[in-house]
């Protein structure tokens, strides 16, 4: 059959270039992510977030169970996207209820233009089109419409016969709360559904004028839309092509359909082409791609991924079912693309198949590509398999694209892509009947053929439609011009350099800080402006270090820091990676290259490097082209995947042959020499190991690297002649671990004769024997102590029975025209420096094999010439070992830039370090400019980017489907006494089993649906939008109805925790200049206070020895009261324990007194409270654990921190913590609290929740005299009493042990507390011994909190950290009055610390404290009071604005505080002390950060209008919690005690930066905030010409500018309270302003305008913000 | 030649371990379970001056190459100090107790 008639005779022929690529698919933002999640072989499949789909409604394990799905598993992308729709012009109202795939298309597109540079340069967008794949699958936009229009009258329809009980007015309200999440369908969102408008948006938004249609074809949609694209683009009709596919269909109905067909993988795992494949994995996505004509590209400089040769497509025909796939269709398909492309099968290396993984399409594929590829020459595989499903999962329409891109990136990057999950390959891809592989590791492609490196991408649809696309490598640029998408490595280099050491030690502190304060900016960017930056060496000292991140390089440098401030410091070589060398004798000392010889080859020997570096890469290709042989060297270096041992032990036995090793090493060789060269590090002298000393010939320039490689064919030949022409004798190697005269004397003493082929080392000879000896040999030299080992060669090497080898040798050499040596050579046989003249040469080189290696005279030779660094410039390493063994004891630097056992990337890094450490002359830019890494200015605030979630303007659309809402147990009405009238057909539904039915609530309150949840939508435009008001979840889970889960709790404090130690550490970083301290508190003089006299930083590291000290002799005192709950899990008794520590409330009774805020309800609006373990706790729980498992006595407690909280809540199950110990040293003993998963406390980064180090001694220490402390001017303090009940502090009876202050001064004070009793503090015993007592210890530290307060003003501290703590007497009794003395040593805008000693009667010292420290919270004097008393205070400040008050509105706003933006402490502050449960629920549900602040900052201030309200009306504050807030798209209804009169409705916003706005009015009203800015013109077109005007005319046009923006918005608000933004405000039309009164008049111009509809704006301004009130 | 005990000769083993290398990273404590190889980054050529310079503290012969071998054969993942010790207390002793008889 003739090709051209049978597949379709293409005549539009044409290459088409990939130009832009975009992506998001599970597990990868974008395509970057994609390819290296490829390259680390990262599965991306995960469970279901409930929000997707809620697997406990919809899953059931069996997969037999209707309307259920068996499995969690999937690809998902998020729960949602981050989107910036001010940047595409989009009106985020038109988002809410719209098809999110929408926005994630267009986001793609926009990103795929960027990626081709054409965001910022012109294209003809009129001959652009956008064919996109996709199909009509429900999408949540649709399944919210079914919610809305079906489902939701059946729910009505549901609860009236459930309930016929219930009124007309009670159903509604119940039919209001059911619909309440699921957005009204308007003519703005309605067009989302219907399915092609998505390319339509697209065109519309980026202006292209080519067609835009969406194609559905199933899983083959992808790559038809590119087919269509390619075949436009060569009829000439399209100048740009953009084609892609999506899909964000991941919902129950359509994997329902999956499920049926028991298609997804019942094992958990998509095998694609494994025995064991047992289905697929759905997933989701989206893929773009740009296309040009390949001319076009050229012209245009455009970067070229991989150009499209050609396509096919065909259908299945008559199959045997509809969704049954077919050979025969399949095939066809594959053929017609290879015969567009005119490309010959067998020159395709790489095909990235369907791969679905389920056993019927794997099977068929492998059959199509056996037919359509063939059988494996001479049993060779030369195609790799593979599909990216195994990664990602099947992402259906958007799956062709997927492949498309990943094969693009492969051709781009050369590199045959992994395929994971891969155990054993199905059988017909291992046999030789089919010439393809499967792939399973990530590998270069080596390719030397005369062809590019071509590749074939399968796609097969549903409903029998195949598709194919056959791509090429494109050649035309230079590879190191082009950037790779592997620009993050897992470590990087960091050099420093300083002109002497105390420099040095600078810069290290100074990048440190940088590096811990920098946002947004990668490893490599970092490294990259470091050491491009570089003096020329010279005097200068160097560190250089390898970390992998910035909290690793902090790390490292602290460590080389601490070493460098040693003077005696005078070399560092940690293998970690910490690098210093500042003698004269290395730094000033010459360079040598070792190239290493055959034995050093292993398989896949910097196969890592050549995939990130094209320079050696190239090398190995240029082997292969050169071999010219049917079995090219890559084939034995990079084989195929082994899937079993035999097949490996065969791959390495190949290599091992004797012209594979020469030739593998030699390459290898080669390509790091390239690569050095690429750094621009040159060598002063050169020498080889074996035929090693080829390469060094070569890189002197005898020969030249290329040329050398390129004739290794002819040695290979060579070889290949003479070991069948000769008869080789055979001979036994052995390695022998010893010197050449232990090896001779043993040999002697058998009267065996051997020759020393190779002097390594000292301690390494090789011999050569007779191989009949080499046993008895080997056996007697073990026996005297001496290591042997066989080597894997049978022939002498050199030694005399290779001088048939010196004539060839002669004559390759010969034919090579040799130059002379520009950079000396030493040879290995003679240690002599290679002469100048060719026969000279030849003399040595013909002797390679024929003479002994003296390596060992060789090295000496070159240290005697000055050599102090050797780089061993090939594979494995061993050469380096053996200069060290040499060299041993005397200065000298022997580097690998390849080890054995280490990733290449690594060993090279390392390698790097070093040579820049020891001052040697190289670039080092080639390490990161494909990787398009940044130059920084080393300021961390210009530096810093934000995430993308996080700039302005971004909102996150989310993706998941929303479902009706079920109303709260308490929203719906108690059946009448009557039993409801049930048809008899519906029984009454079961209450749920584990929910404890509330009192009076009957069974058929059981909720009827699952809660809805939302996401908020938070945004930033143009102007400074109000943050909106989010949509929340209603109801809570119906088990615990008020129950606050404790993980929630914990991510809370673990956010505040990073938010302190962030800010900790950008203060110190920043401090160069103090904050400004405001106000009252400026004049108060810091500077007079000495500096603290003791070093935290010292007492971290533990010391390096290992230890086993002298037990204590002190036996342990009883009791350990905080022990009791505590279990042993481990110990090494002396050396570590970890014990399990259960915080139980009903045991460690007196937690329940240290609840750090106060809440008041009146009406039974209740909270769990949350206990939190004061640090001195913790101190008290080493204390007792220390003394208990090393025995001894506590004499100090040092560095006592408390990162994050200990808690315990009530009502709870027990918080459940280990607490850690090891021994550092005779006397310290390391503590450690963390979070144990189980209970899942140890959310965010890290789990240590408190650590400190505990000294043990025999006996307490003699007491040093107390400090005394002289305070002129001290006037006494508040006496205890006072102090707790004005809730000063906040601790409960346990902990109040203050009794008074009788001095206080700015210098210190002296305060007195009492020992309490402590018999009610646990319930094990009455009696507990403390080491330290816990509450008295606290109450010292009350102390310190209460100092600024009553001096400075109302502040607020929470220690933070305990330097010292010396204990010099047991705790004193109850009853027992101590003073505690304080000096303050600084109070800073965050921090406060200080010294005091604790005096027992008689003024001996009990406790000394050195740096305590405190962490000072910043609120205003109103948030002070409010935080003590929330029931009687208001948070805000009333804003007096006259209109308003007119009309019996209060308005209450709130100053931003930065600590209040911060979710941890906010929601602390807020939630914990003014959120009903209901509300606390609904902020839980919230799902991030941005969304609970404003949520708190918005319910926060409402509360506060209606509580100052409230108060006005009737006299009487009411509690926080008690007045409730009920959010409903945009306006505020209000609950309260009160009950329905007075009448009363709440609004607010709050802005970007936390300025937020409450009022509470008689009548409903609208607010709205907006930033004045006297400079930031607004842009106009938002206002009429006659507006415009208006404004202009007024006296202060900027400020009425923005208080028309306000006004606007507010009324929009106030008319369409359902829209959350900003389509619609601008068209609100001024009709009057009264600018005497800050009043505004508009109205909708749509309607009709009279009185009625118009709306008045009452407008103020304050200070930086305008505030808008809309009302009637 | 006296009696050792292994606290003895683990604190000579150590300074031993510390020097064979270079590039000691000081950050890592070695105890019983530190491993030569792997944490230490010893190559076959350090551990073969480490038995030679053994030999040489304790002044005797030491079969290190069967205790290499058995290390080989029986797979071990790396060799620890503590391996270390239990061979060289073995033969130390042996040998101090055949000096002792």
């Amino acid at each position: 059959m003739n090709a051209a008639t049978t597949y379709g005779g293409h005549s539009l022929r044409g290459d088409i270039a990939i130009v832009g690529v975009a992506c998001t698919y599970p597990g990868a933002r974008d395509a970057e992510r994609f390819w290296r999640n490829i390259a680390d072989k990262v599965s991306a499949i995960t469970e279901v977030d409930p929000r997707r789909w809620d697997p406990e409604i919809f899953y059931d394990p069996n997969p037999d169970a209707d309307n259920r799905l068996y499995s969690k598993l999937g690809g998902f992308v998020g729960t949602s996207f981050s989107f910036n729709p001010a940047k595409l012009g989009i009106p985020p109202s038109s988002i809410e209820g719209a098809e999110p795939d929408h926005f994630f298309v267009l986001r793609s597109v926009y990103e795929a233009l960027d990626d081709a540079g054409y965001l910022t340069r012109p294209f003809n967008r009129e001959r652009t089109s956008f064919v996109l794949g996709r199909g009509a699958y429900m999408g949540p936009g649709a399944s919210w419409l079914t919610m809305r229009t079906v489902m939701s009258g059946y729910a009505e329809r549901l609860i009236r016969r459930l309930r016929p009980d219930l009124s007309g007015d009670e159903l509604a309200r119940l039919q209001k709360q059911v619909e309440t999440e699921i957005p009204i369908l308007t003519a703005e969102n309605a067009g989302g559904l219907i399915p092609n408008i998505v390319t339509g948006r697209v065109a519309n938004r980026l202006n292209f004028m080519g067609r835009n249609y969406t194609i559905d074809a199933a899983c083959a949609s992808s790559l038809l839309a590119v087919e269509e694209s390619v075949q436009s683009l060569l009829l000439g009709r399209d100048d740009m092509a953009i084609a892609g596919g999506v899909h964000l269909s991941m919902y129950v109905p359509f994997l329902a359909v999956f499920d049926a067909m028991r298609a997804i993988s019942l094992g958990g795992a998509i095998r694609p082409f494994d025995e064991n494949a047992d289905g697929t994995m759905s997933s989701e996505g989206v893929g773009i791609l740009i296309l040009k004509r390949l001319a076009d590209a050229e012209r245009d400089g455009d970067r070229i991924y991989a150009v499209v040769k050609g396509t096919g497509s065909a259908s299945d025909g008559k199959a045997k079912g509809i969704l049954s796939p077919r050979v025969e269709g399949e095939e066809l398909a594959v053929r017609r693309g290879l015969e567009m492309a005119g490309v010959a099968p067998e020159t395709v290396g790489l095909i990235e198949g369907h791969g679905t993984g389920t056993a019927v399409g794997d099977g068929m594929e492998i059959e199509t590509l056996t037919r359509v590829f063939g059988s494996a020459p001479g049993g060779r595989k030369t195609t790799a398999l593979g599909s990216v499903k195994s990664n990602i999962g099947h992402a259906m329409p958007a799956a062709g694209a997927a492949g498309l891109i990943k094969t693009a990136l492969a051709l781009y990057h050369r590199v045959l892509p992994a395929t994971i999950n891969v155990e054993k390959p199905r059988e017909a891809l291992s046999t030789p009947a089919s010439r393809v592989y499967l792939n399973s590791e990530t590998r270069p492609w080596i390719h030397g053929g005369e062809t590019p490196r071509r590749a074939g991408v399968n796609a097969f649809g549903f409903g029998g439609i195949n598709a194919h696309v056959v791509l090429e490598e494109y050649r035309g640029r230079d590879e190191h011009s082009q950037p790779t998408l592997l620009r993050d490595w897992e470590q990087e280099v960091f050099v420093f350099e300083g002109a002497a050491r105390e420099d040095l030690l600078a810069r290290l502190a100074a990048i440190r800080a940088y590096a811990i304060a920098v946002e947004g900016v990668a490893p490599r960017d970092l490294a990259y402006t470091l050491n491009t930056s570089l003096g020329s060496a010279g005097e200068a000292q160097r560190v250089a270090i390898v970390a992998s991140t910035f909290e690793d390089l902090a790390q490292k440098i602290d460590r080389v820091a601490k070493r460098l401030e040693d003077p005696n410091c005078s070399q560092i070589r940690e293998r970690q990676g910490l690098y210093f060398f500042p003698s004269s004798e290395i730094k000033g000392g010459k360079t040598a290259f070792l190239f290493p010889g055959e034995g050093s080859q292993y398989l896949n020997m910097l196969a890592d490097l050549a995939i990130h570096f094209p320079v050696v890469r190239q090398s190995f290709d240029l082997a292969d082209r050169a071999a010219a042989r049917e079995v090219p060297p890559s084939a034995i270096l990079f084989p195929p995947p082994a899937f079993s041992e035999d097949e490996e032990a065969a791959a390495e036995a190949q290599l091992y042959s004797i012209e594979r090793a020469t030739e593998t090493v030699l390459t290898a060789d080669g390509a790091i020499y390239r690569l050095l060269e690429h750094l621009k590090l040159k060598p002063d002298v050169l020498a080889g190991h074996s035929a090693g000393e080829w390469i060094a010939m070569a890189v002197s320039g005898m020969v030249g690297v290329d040329r050398f490689i390129g004739s290794m064919n002819r040695l290979a030949a060579m070889y290949d002649r003479v070991s069948r022409d000769m008869e080789v004798p055979r001979k036994a190697m052995l390695a022998v671990g010893a010197g050449a005269d232990k090896a001779r004397e043993l040999a002697g003493q058998l009267g065996i004769q051997i020759r020393i082929a190779n002097d390594n080392c000292p301690h390494q000879v090789v011999i050569v024997v007779e191989p009949e000896e080499a046993p008895r040999l080997a056996d007697h030299m073990l026996k005297g102590g001496v290591f042997v080992e066989k080597l894997p060669y049978d022939r002498g090497y050199h030694t005399p029975a290779f001088d048939y080898l010196s004539a060839p040798l002669r004559e390759f050499f010969g034919s090579l025209n040799l130059a002379a040596p520009s950079v000396p050579v030493l040879s290995c046989t003679t240690a002599e420096y290679f002469p100048a003249e060719t026969p000279a040469i030849l003399d040595v080189v013909a002797e390679t094999f024929a003479r002994p290696l003296i390596f060992q005279q060789t090295i000496e030779r070159m240290y005697a010439d000055g050599v102090r660094v050797f780089v061993e410039a090939g594979p494995r390493g061993n050469l380096t070992a053996f200069v060290d063994d040499i060299l041993r004891g005397r200065p000298h630097l022997a580097i690998p830039v390849d080890q054995y056992r280490r990733p290449g990337l690594l060993s090279l890094q390392h390698a790097v370090a070093m040579l820049a450490a020891s001052h040697r002359a190289m670039d080092l830019a080639p390490l990161y400019e494909r990787r398009g890494a940044r130059k920084l200015t080393l300021d961390a605030k210009a530096d810093s980017v934000l995430p993308e979630e996080k700039r302005p303007g971004a909102m996150q659309i989310p993706v998941y489907h929303r479902l009706l809402g079920i109303p709260e147990p308490s929203e719906i009405p108690a059946p009448n006494p009557a039993p409801p009238l049930v048809a008899p057909s519906i029984p009454p539904p079961a209450p749920a089993p584990s929910a404890p039915e509330p009192v009076g609530v009957s069974v058929s309150s059981a909720p009827l649906f699952r809660e809805p949840v939302r996401e908020a939508v938070v945004h930033e435009a143009e102007f400074v939008d109000p943050l909106p008001v989010p949509a929340y979840a209603y109801s809570t889970p119906s088990a615990a109805p008020y129950a606050v889960a404790p993980s929630a709790v914990a991510e809370h404090f673990s956010l505040m925790e990073e938010f302190l130690d962030t800010q900790a550490s950008v203060m110190s970083a920043l401090a160069g200049a103090p904050q400004p301290v405001p106000g009252h508190l400026a004049d108060f003089a810091y500077a007079d206070f000495d500096e603290p006299d003791y070093d935290w930083e010292a007492e971290l590291a533990p010391p390096a020895e290992a230890l086993e000290p002298e037990p204590f002799t002190a036996a342990p005192a009883p009791g350990f009261p905080m022990l009791s709950t505590a279990r042993v899990l481990e110990e090494t008794p002396g050396q570590s324990v970890k014990l399990l520590l259960t915080l139980d409330l009903a045991e460690h009774k007196y937690l329940i007194d240290h609840v750090l805020y106060h809440r008041k309800s009146e009406c039974g609006h209740d909270l769990n409270r949350l206990a939190n373990m004061p640090m001195t706790g913790t101190v008290e729980l080493f204390c007792e654990a220390a003394t208990r498992h090393f025995g001894g006595v506590v004499t100090a407690v040092h560095n006592a921190r408390t990162p994050r909280p200990v808690y315990a809540e009530e009502n709870m199950p027990p918080n459940v913590v280990t607490l850690e110990l090891r021994r550092l040293d005779a006397s310290r003993i390391d503590c450690a609290i963390r979070a144990t998963q189980a209970n899942h406390t140890a959310i965010g980064p890290g789990d240590l929740l408190a650590s400190g180090i505990v000294e043990l001694g025999n006996a307490l220490p003699a007491a040093p005299e107390p400090m005394t402390l002289d305070l002129p001017g001290a006037r006494p303090g508040r006496t205890g009493p006072e102090l707790y009940a004005h809730h000063t502090m906040f601790h409960g009876p346990r902990f109040q042990n203050i009794v008074d202050v009788p001095q206080m001064s700015l210098e210190g004070m002296i305060g007195r507390l009492q020992v309490l009793p402590n018999t009610d503090c646990f319930a094990s015993t009455s009696a507990p011994a403390y080491l330290i007592d816990p509450h008295v210890f606290d109450a010292a530290g009350q102390l310190v909190g209460y100092w600024p307060i009553d001096l400075v003003g109302p502040i607020t501290l929470l220690p933070i950290r305990i330097g010292e703590a010396h204990r010099y007497a047991e705790s004193p009794a109850p009853g027992t009055v101590v003073e505690v003395r304080i000096k303050i040593l600084e109070l800073t805008h965050w921090h406060l610390l200080v010294d005091y000693d604790v005096v027992l009667p008689g003024n001996r010292l009990w406790l000394r404290v050195k740096g305590w420290e405190d962490w000072r919270f910043h609120w205003t004097p109103a948030m002070y009071d409010f935080y003590r008393f929330p029931w009687e205070y208001a948070s805000g400040r009333t804003l007096s604005i006259p209109g308003l008050a007119n009309a019996g509105a209060v308005c209450q706003v709130l100053d931003p505080i930065a600590e209040l933006l911060k979710p941890g402490v906010s929601e602390m502050v807020w939630m914990r002390g003014t959120l009903s449960p209901r509300e606390v629920a609904e902020l839980e549900a919230l799902p991030s950060e941005q969304a609970r602040t404003a949520y708190l900052l918005e319910s926060g201030m409402a509360k506060d209008a209606v509580r100052v309200w409230m108060k006005s009306r009737t006299g009487r504050w009411y509690c926080p919690p008690d007045v409730e807030i009920f959010p409903r798209r945009g306006a505020l209804e209000v609950a309260g005690p009160w009950g329905a009169d007075p009448a009363i409705y709440a609004a607010a916003a709050a802005a970007p930066g936390g300025y937020t706005a409450g009022v509470a009015s008689p009548v409903p009203a609208a607010v709205a905030v907006e930033r004045y800015l006297a400079k930031a013109a607004p842009s106009p077109e938002i206002f009429l010409p006659e507006e415009r005007e208006w404004i202009e005319r007024l006296p202060d046009p900027a400020e009425w500018t923005v208080r028309a923006i306000a006004a606007k918005r507010a009324v929009a608000k106030w008319m369409r309270p359902e829209q959350t933004d900003a389509a619609y405000w601008p068209s609100m039309a001024i009709l009057r302003i009264a600018a005497d009164r800050g009043e505004l008049t508009l109205a909708d111009p749509g309607m009709a305008v009279n009185a009625e509809d118009t709306v008045t704006v009452h407008t103020h301004r304050d200070g930086d913000w305008i505030v808008a009130v809309a009302m009637k | 030649m006296e009696y050792l005990t292994r606290d003895q000769v683990r604190a000579q083993v150590i300074d031993l371990l510390k020097s064979a290398r270079e590039d000691f990273d000081s950050s890592i404590q070695i105890t019983d379970q530190t491993g030569l190889f792997h944490d230490l980054g010893f190559e076959s050529i350090d551990a073969i001056g480490l038995s030679s310079t053994l030999e040489g503290t304790f002044d005797q012969t030491l079969p290190f190459p069967e205790f290499m071998n058995r290390a080989k054969r029986e797979q071990w993942k790396d060799i620890t100090l503590g391996n270390l010790l239990d061979f060289l207390m073995a033969n130390l002793n042996r040998s101090a107790e055949r000096v002792a008889a």
